[in-house]
């Protein structure tokens, strides 16, 4: 067998070509040149974060320049996820026949990977060929023109002259049908001769080299059970809820190299080479396969950690139970104060309300998990802006958000797709949009010779922005001192695409040489002992560097470095950080690879629930429970985050049929399974100003002597304050139960005495939740803060998150009720939910699918397929028994014990009318699934 | 002369005498069938391996104790059990060109080459496998091909061994050859005549060795001298019989498993039939095959 791409070696560029709104439909001529051929995956390059989906494909068969044919079964969707060439693969093969002209199209929404001149000029001007698969010059193409493109809202037939560029499209030919559509692998788990194969490693010391990491000569038993643990009933059809994985092992007999598995894993005796280390959390990957007629063919099942070896000396076997990575994810969370303001969500909705990613991404950070680049170490202040606009490292002010000035066109979400497959805040260029985050450092900055500092961040920039000419816009602004006037150093873009680095006004220009697209850029201050500042440009991984003089220290050095981020451009993975010396090589945050998944989710949070030292497994589970998505650790060890349409249960990955591998089935319906009134309930909270965020309870209290006194203040959930304000003194006469902030202050001797000057009482803000009231008290007298009649006197001002009345709603199904009684299925509050809309699509969908009758069902004995994971649509063959029934796999238990035996559970797939009888016709019902 | 069957520690193989007739030579599945709804089979199989309840009735002292040693684990392990029933001496995943395992475990190659396993729809007549194993020499230097694993080579009985294989690929210069051992791990290799290789066309090559007295176990070579052009060889059907009476003239191949290693003593026992006559009982099992 054999199988053809036009580029099996060649990768794309990273040059990024912009599509108009709307997106663009992008193509590519090809053909076969002789013999029996078909389509197997569709291709499409992605050279740089810019191109985001949904992208969906289709081939077509070409009757002119401008007219074809869609060939049935080759439209997909491609999971645009990570760098690289993406593949999309078909259900099933579709044939092509020889010589006959073909044209994959795709439509980008955003924009495509381009080159120029690629078929005119370029390396395609003879036409691209590997085997009998080629594409042709765009001389040689139909109509005269090779890689269509044309502005497009959806996916089309591609028509339009492409002038010659290449979008790095591509397509996989194979002329096997008959185990093309298979791996090899899943060919041998349905022949009736099967040889099992295991591959098992522990790690014991870590080393990645142990000698005995090799188990699997000595594994006589072994269990895989991974499962999907949700919160919906079992009749849903909606995949949801936490997957949790566990290995458990039997080891007896020899490892490979003849030493006795028993005595050399008992490790409590001094023979064993792992005498008293500490194996416990050791790495464990468990791989099963098959021999196959490919050699033998293993598939990762299991990743994660060792957690438990129990010895039985009367049958000298060693059990051993390993957990999935969750158990790892343990650290103490306390989430920062951070909510929407209610002005804002009144002027412009939810545009700031935060998504599940940003939670869960803080979560895993917390864990040292990154999705997208870890801040710099001495990070003073980083924010992720994946979502929210919350400080990661130092500690954040209450967004800024003018939504009054917010033009029309850039009134979407504030986030927007961007680097390493994350979001990103979404940033408006015109004159009117103030909207900006103030953030305070962890430490405070003096400016002086034999210091330095470096701001790096992804931002999407280039020298074709489209923006009016000689326009510069501030990107981020570090205020080192109180006067915010006497220094500030500054990152900011020019409309032509030229960084700017600045100290106040004094500075350089860079240029960049590249199209508008995400890209890391940086600039680092260097303050020489010669006078003089050295300001480093990062950006196309290419370091730059001019000096200008350092200015005089004219203010008192603040206690926290205070910065400002404007939301001019889109931007994410922003950090500050301290280092005299500029970095060598890469930059902080220049390159990553991400270590999780994350979708962005579909619940919107108005305000971060009170969060504090929980455990961190037990957040990201709430967290993803609240919209009924889909998380926990894959089989390779990697986290994920799918929001609930993740999983498609249209397509049937695997038939088990009573003649080969289904051993028994059963099903069940009851009544108990009908609800036909789905309610929900939310409650949002939004911050409030002005609004009283402290207030001395007592008139001793703070009571100080003449001098300077400190005193730690902890604030309620939710309250933020001003980084400093300054309390105004109240006379006695005009304080009432009304007045929001200031004093009043009496002779602690003689409280029916005012006194009217010389104190000064400021309130700053130390960390999320913890002020500290400073009392500067030069009168002659100690003071007291309460009135002359004796009430406590001393409030400070700021933001308060309130909550609105709870929410509720219901959607019912007046047919279902009339048949079986009303029968309600609550979806209950939490404090994830927060908002209705994001939920509705949920209840809608469960009333489809809830509310007549549906069997569910019962744990289904199979032959063992290693290439069968959960989430996959099996289809259930029961010929004159049960009938032909489709299940998604919520829980597989795979038993490899002589034979190799799955487990299944499944969800049924709702078809409109007979419940989960296989309706390939009419498929699932979507509702559940097309949701939102 | 002797019965044919030995057993003993490579390099003290003794000769011992022949069971009584209507041995049931069993192959225990590792594994098992399961059967689906309407009846339709499945075979799980890891390995099979053999059994030999070996049984005698009437053995003298001496080998009634030597036996019995054997059976109490006093004799130096691993055991190597030669059973004359079975020609090839070389286990069934040598003797098959990987096949048993559809994998390249048990083989090495030397001279920066390297081993895969692949499908055969054509297989030698005489050695009809699934498979073979495709040996990529990509240099011209000289390489071989071998077992990998010492516990694997043939104890050797003091008699004319041969070691046969069947080969095809590009058109180089090939030969089989014997590595012989001495019990401290000397080696010394007997090259047998080359043949060219035809591309479709099985060449079949040989080599005879006679064992000097100091070499106690040997290991099949597949072996390529220095300026041959870089090439892959595809090699499965090998085999390695004892050679030295007119009577074991056929040299066709078989399936191998002749000299396996055996672990005892999970069941024996005697019985004394008359004076100084033994009835003796002993299982052996096959460790791997």
């Amino acid at each position: 067998m054999t199988d053809l791409r036009l580029y099996p070696a060649t990768n794309g560029p990273t040059t990024y070509a912009l599509a108009g709104a709307g997106g663009a439909v992008v193509g590519l001529e090809f053909t076969v040149t002789t013999g029996s051929w078909w389509i197997k995956a569709l291709h499409l390059w992605r050279g740089s974060w810019d191109l985001v989906g949904p992208v969906p494909m289709a081939v077509y068969q070409v009757l002119t320049a401008t007219t074809g044919t869609l060939l049935s079964g080759t439209a997909v969707d491609l999971d645009v996820h990570g760098l690289g060439w993406l593949t999309a693969t078909l259900p099933t093969l579709v044939p092509i026949v020889a010589g006959q002209a073909y044209r994959l199209g795709a439509h980008v929404p955003h924009g495509v990977n381009t080159t120029s001149g690629y078929w005119s000029s370029g390396p395609g001007s003879a036409g691209i060929t590997n085997g009998a698969l080629s594409a042709p010059s765009e001389a040689a193409s139909t109509g005269g023109f090779q890689s269509p493109a044309a502005p497009a809202a959806a996916l089309a037939y591609p028509s339009a002259d492409g002038a010659g560029a290449t979008w790095w499209l591509d397509v996989t030919v194979t002329d096997d049908p008959a185990t093309a559509g298979a791996s090899p692998l899943a060919a041998a788990a349905d022949a009736a001769d099967q040889e099992p194969r295991t591959l098992v490693v522990i790690d014991w010391d870590r080393s990645g080299a142990h000698p005995l990491a090799d188990v699997s000569p000595a594994v006589t038993r072994l269990t895989v059970e991974r499962a999907v643990t949700g919160g919906l009933p079992a009749q849903v059809s909606l995949i949801e809820g936490e997957i949790a994985a566990e290995l458990e092992l039997t080891l007896g007999g020899q490892l490979a190299d003849g030493t006795d598995t028993f005595t050399a894993l008992a490790q409590w005796q001094a023979g064993s080479p792992l005498y008293l280390a500490p194996i416990y959390g050791a790495p464990v990957t468990a791989d099963l396969g098959l021999a196959t007629d490919a050699g033998a063919q293993l598939e990762r099942q299991f990743t994660g950690r060792l957690r438990a070896l129990e010895c039985d000396s009367g049958s000298r076997t060693v059990r051993i139970v390993a957990l999935d990575p969750a158990e790892g994810v343990r650290a103490p969370i306390t989430l920062p104060a951070a909510g929407m303001q209610i002005g804002d969500a009144i002027a412009i909705g939810d545009r700031w309300a935060m998504p599940t990613q940003a939670v869960i991404d803080f979560v895993l950070r917390k864990n040292a998990i990154y999705a997208s680049p870890a801040p710099h170490p001495d990070a003073q202040i980083s924010a992720t802006g994946h979502g929210w606009l919350a400080a990661e490292v130092g500690r954040s002010a209450v967004p800024r958000i003018s939504g009054a000035s917010v033009p029309a066109a850039d009134a979407g979400a504030g986030w927007t797709a961007g680097p390493f497959d994350m979001l990103a805040v979404a940033g408006s260029w015109a004159t009117t949009q103030a909207t900006y985050q103030e953030f305070f450092g962890r430490q405070p900055h003096t400016p002086v010779a034999g210091t330095g500092v470096g701001i790096g961040a992804w931002v999407r920039v280039g020298n074709n922005m489209g923006l009016p000419a000689g326009e510069y816009r501030a990107l981020f602004q570090l205020f080192p001192l109180l006067d915010h006037a006497a220094f500030r150093y500054e990152l900011g873009i020019w409309a032509n695409g030229s960084l700017g680095g600045y100290i106040l006004a004094n500075g350089f220009a860079q240029s960049i040489a590249t199209t508008a697209q995400w890209m890391y850029i940086g600039v680092h201050f260097q303050n020489m002992t010669n006078g003089q500042t050295r300001i480093r440009y990062r950006q196309n991984s290419t370091t730059t560097f001019g000096d200008i003089a350092t200015p005089a220290l004219t203010s008192t050095v603040a206690p926290f470095l205070q910065c400002t981020a404007w939301i001019f451009r889109d931007w994410s993975n922003f950090h500050v950080w301290y280092d005299p010396n500029p970095p060598a090589g890469a930059w902080p945050g220049e390159s990553h690879t991400p270590q999780a998944r994350i979708d962005p989710g579909y619940n919107l949070l108005t305000h971060l629930p009170d969060i504090v030292n929980r455990d961190s497994w037990d957040v990201i589970k709430e967290c993803a429970e609240a919209e009924y998505g889909l998380v926990g650790f894959n089989r390779y060890g990697v986290f994920e985050f799918r929001d609930r349409t993740a999983v498609d249960p249209t397509t049937v990955q695997k038939t088990i049929s009573t003649d080969r591998g289904l051993r028994t089935m059963g099903t069940a319906g009851t009544t108990d399974s009908v609800r036909n009134i789905i309610t929900t309930e939310t409650t949002a909270a939004y911050l409030h100003y002005p609004a009283v965020i402290f207030a001395t309870r007592d008139v001793l209290e703070f009571q100080s002597p003449v001098g300077v006194s400190e005193y730690l203040v902890p604030l309620p959930y939710g309250a933020i304050g001003f980084s400093t304000i300054t309390l105004p003194r109240q006379p006695n006469a005009s304080w009432t139960d009304q007045t929001p902030w200031g004093y009043v202050s009496v002779q602690a001797a003689a409280p029916t005495v005012e006194i009217t000057s010389g104190i000064t009482v400021t309130l700053t803000m130390a960390a999320d939740r913890l002020a500290v009231l400073t009392v500067r008290n030069f009168s002659d007298f100690p003071v007291r803060f309460a009135t002359t009649s004796g009430s406590p006197a001393l409030r400070a001002v700021g933001w308060a998150l309130i909550e609105e009345p709870a929410r509720t709603e219901e959607v019912r199904s007046p047919g279902s009720v009339e048949l079986y009684g009303p029968r309600a299925l609550p979806i209950p509050a939490s404090p994830w939910r927060q908002l209705t809309a994001p939920l509705s699509p949920v209840a809608g969908g469960l009333l489809a699918t809830l509310s007549n009758p549906l069997p569910a069902l019962d744990e289904i004995q199979v032959n063992g397929d290693p290439t069968l994971q959960t989430g996959h649509t099996v289809r259930l063959v029961d010929s004159g028994g049960i009938g032909s029934l489709r299940g998604a796999v919520v829980k597989i238990r795979r038993t490899l014990d002589g034979a190799l035996t799955d487990a299944l559970s499944t969800r049924p797939l709702a078809g409109p009318a007979l419940g989960i009888a296989d309706d390939p016709e009419s498929l699932a019902d979507s509702t559940m699934i097309a949701a939102p | 002369m002797d019965s044919g069957w030995y057993l003993g520690p490579v390099g003290a193989c003794r000769a011992i005498p022949a069971p009584l007739r209507g041995l049931e030579v069993s192959r225990e599945l590792a594994g098992t069938v399961s059967t689906s709804l309407d009846g339709a089979r499945t075979l799980y199989r890891a390995t099979q391996p053999r059994s030999w309840p070996l049984a005698w009735s009437s053995l003298t002292e001496d080998d009634a104790s030597y036996l019995e040693l054997v059976g109490l684990g006093l004799v130096g392990a691993p055991l190597r059990l030669i059973d004359p029933m079975c020609r090839n001496l070389l286990p069934v995943q040598v003797a098959t060109g990987g096949s048993y395992r559809r994998d390249t475990s048990r083989w090495a190659t030397t001279g920066g080459s390297t081993a895969g396993w692949v499908a055969l729809s054509d297989p030698p007549a005489a050695a009809g496998v699934r498979g073979a194993i495709s040996w990529v020499r990509s240099t011209t230097g000289s390489a071989t091909l071998t077992i990998s694993d010492s516990a694997d080579r043939v104890p050797l009985v003091g008699r004319r061994v041969r070691f046969s294989v069947w080969a095809r690929g590009s058109a180089i210069a090939v030969a089989a050859a014997v590595d012989a051992y001495t019990a401290a791990g000397a080696v010394s290799t007997t090259t047998g005549p080359t043949a060219t290789l035809h591309a479709t066309d099985w060449r079949h090559l040989a080599v005879e060795y006679t064992p000097a007295t100091d070499r106690v176990s040997a290991a099949p070579v597949l072996t390529v001298a220095a300026g041959q052009s870089a090439s892959t060889v595809v090699t499965t059907g090998w085999q390695i019989a004892l050679y030295d009476q007119p009577a074991d003239q056929p040299q066709d191949w078989t399936k191998g498993g002749g000299a396996p290693e055996v672990l005892a003593g999970s069941e024996q026992d005697v019985t004394y039939v008359r004076w100084r006559r033994y009835r003796h009982r002993l299982l052996l099992l096959e460790r791997r095959v």
